[in-house]
């Protein structure tokens, strides 16, 4: 029997500091071991728990593509309380990280190939969307889906995540992209404005398409009715959540909502799914 | 399955063979409690109890256990358990609830190979109940004082003597072993004594309903009512012979770490709580409905079943008498009206 508990060991191979505020990093993590690099096969959506040694465990998902075999990115929020990702804001390269995964389910992938993909971001919580956009646009995916289009903000110009790749991505003809910030500076020459607004002037059509939104809350809150008064059914418009977790495999009893454990049922969920829930966000 | 008897003199007997051949446990004094303990000599085992004030749960699921180590360079071979346990006493209520753990540590999906190995590795050896407590409430919740889920042989108290039926194959094995020590018999008269022992619970209490009744109620001012005196001390949890939920911590060794899964508690604040500060399990009312609606909820809609077996140590033990029967009476009876936000 696989003890479920153990993760498998990597290696920091590169830290990429993404903000203004510094709180947030994106760990480059290289397998350790050859065979247990080619045993971790995961999908758009899924997280990992990562493990400082001797510190403790937290759950993060995935921010690389799966068509990156050779390593792993994880973009972390340090939080003034959280152990965890403290310690690991105060690793260095070639520190080693223990990595539990892949856990949870997916993004839909089978149900938007043939369809126009939106994706909804907001602040850190990106990670995924960018995972699942990567994929996308590799040269072997890409014709499986249609028109892709983004809508990602953040606060200031300063927090959007991801900055060189988001400036690849609008040289592109393969994804429109509309990024926005609520409060530019003297150097800002692109949008203003929260991202509902944006969504509301984009207005992506809900014919054959799927919406996946990634946000804050309160973004989530506010971007629901345009996405709704744009025509998108609760089916099709998908997000995933964040609890708080310990065991990733839906035994330890901690980061359910109802009856649905957000580690194993989720995190992804759809918006119809998240409506027959109790509210206990 | 055939069915035997062993006449109470010759259980000492009996056990000290048992304790030849396996490690053995059961209901025992431990400073004034009964707790179902290792048995080092065969007179510390106590078959006169009502039930024990702690349950067999930590024998599955030990308060800490390692769950791997990592000596600074690589990680350790796991340490699963190899002791072949008989357990020997363990009331119905209690050996219902192990089925029920099943359900939780032992899926298609996920397996628990420290919880799956002590589970292969015991036999359970159940003591049915003719002397079930005020405090009891096993039929309410779909269990039986002369039950048998979850165990492996089933006996009897019919003054003089134990009577003996094998509930599985493994359990069958076990009274092959030691029939020297059973005087065959074709069926004991196990209806009447369960009848009685099924008439001494006076619990008046239908629960049929209680999953609609819960899903209706999630969003009441009945669970601020219910929970007014409830001091969130988890104490219930830590005695519920089906409450489960655990932590995981790091503790360092002398050149690595190692990781030790705790039992832990859905009615402590910290439970849920974020790094970033947020719990969606803020106030204690909350925190009693999860423990409520893990039980009788969510439970029944993964698993088909509610994961309360009716031992009543929550009842005995609470600090400050809050009834769980009458919090579910209470549940029930609320109006169905749906608290504004």
């Amino acid at each position: 029997m696989k003890n479920p508990y153990r993760p498998i060991l990597t290696k920091i191979e590169k830290v990429t500091v993404e903000n203004e505020a510094k709180d947030l990093k994106t760990f480059q993590l290289v397998f350790c071991n050859e065979e247990e690099a080619n045993d971790f096969r995961f999908q758009c959506g899924q997280f990992a728990e990562l493990t400082v040694l001797g510190v403790g465990e937290c759950p993060i998902g995935i921010a690389s593509s799966p068509m990156d075999k050779a390593f792993l990115e994880f973009t972390v929020k340090r939080y003034p309380d959280g152990l965890v990702t403290n310690a690991l804001h105060n690793c260095r390269l070639g520190d080693k990280i223990g990595v539990r995964g892949p856990l949870g389910n997916s993004f839909p992938m089978e149900k938007m190939e043939g369809k126009n993909v939106v994706f909804v971001g907001g602040g850190f919580a990106f990670t995924t969307l960018r995972s699942t956009i990567k994929y996308m646009l590799h040269e072997d995916n890409r014709s499986k889906f249609g028109n892709l289009t983004l809508v990602y903000g953040a606060r200031s110009p300063g927090e959007l995540l991801y900055k060189e790749q988001l400036k690849e991505w609008e040289a592109l003809n393969d994804i429109e992209t509309h990024i926005t910030v609520d409060k530019g500076d003297e150097n800002w020459k692109g949008k203003e404005g929260f991202v509902p607004a944006v969504l509301d002037q984009v207005a992506p059509s809900p014919n054959n398409a799927v919406v996946l939104v990634c946000g804050p809350p309160i973004m989530l809150k506010f971007t629901l009715p345009v996405l709704t008064k744009l025509g998108f059914g609760s089916g099709e418009i998908v997000t995933s959540l964040e609890m708080r977790m310990k065991c990733g495999i839906g035994l330890c009893g901690r980061c359910n909502i109802g009856s649905k454990y957000v580690c194993r049922d989720g995190p992804v969920f759809t918006f119809e799914q998240l409506q027959a829930l109790p509210a206990e966000m | 399955m055939a069915e035997s008897k062993i006449d109470k003199n010759k259980i000492p007997e009996l056990l000290k063979a048992v304790s030849a051949d396996y490690t053995l446990y059961g209901p025992k004094d431990e400073a004034g409690i009964v707790a179902m303990g290792r048995i080092n000599s065969v007179e510390e085992l106590m078959l006169d109890y009502r039930n024990s004030t702690i349950s067999a749960k930590e024998l599955f699921l030990p308060r800490a256990e390692v769950v791997y180590e990592f000596d600074g360079q690589k990680f350790v071979d796991d340490k699963l358990s190899d002791e072949k346990r008989v357990i020997f006493g363990m009331r119905p209520c209690d050996c219902r609830a192990l089925a029920l753990l099943d359900r939780n540590f032992d899926t298609d999906q996920v397996k628990d190979p420290f919880y799956i190995t002590r589970r292969q590795n015991t036999i359970v050896v159940a003591l049915a109940c003719n002397q079930p407590a005020s405090s009891c409430f096993c039929t309410v919740t779909g269990g039986d004082p002369f039950g048998q889920e979850g165990a492996d042989v089933l006996l009897g108290d019919i003054g003089d003597s134990l009577l003996a039926k094998a509930v599985t194959p493994k359990g069958k094995d076990f009274l092959a072993s030691y029939s020297k020590f059973f005087l065959r018999q074709g069926s004991g008269n196990w209806d009447k004594q369960a009848k009685e022992a099924r008439n001494k619970i006076k619990t008046e209490l239908n629960i049929e309903n209680i999953k609609s009744c819960l899903d209706d109620r999630f969003e009441n001012d009945v669970w601020k009512t219910v929970s007014l005196k409830c001091l969130g001390c988890g104490a219930c949890s830590y005695l519920c012979p089906t409450c489960y939920c655990f932590d995981l911590v790091d503790e360092k060794t002398s050149t690595g770490v190692k990781k030790v899964r705790t039992w832990d508690c859905c009615m402590f604040p910290l439970f849920t709580k974020h790094a970033s500060g947020h719990n969606p399990r803020d106030v204690n009312s909350a925190r009693l409905r999860q423990k409520i609606m893990h039980k009788f909820s969510y439970y029944m809609e993964r698993y088909g079943v509610n994961g309360c077996v009716g031992c009543g140590r929550c009842v005995r033990r609470c600090p400050v008498n809050l009834d769980i029967r009458g919090v579910l009476e209470q549940l029930m009876a609320a109006p169905n009206i749906a608290t504004e936000k």
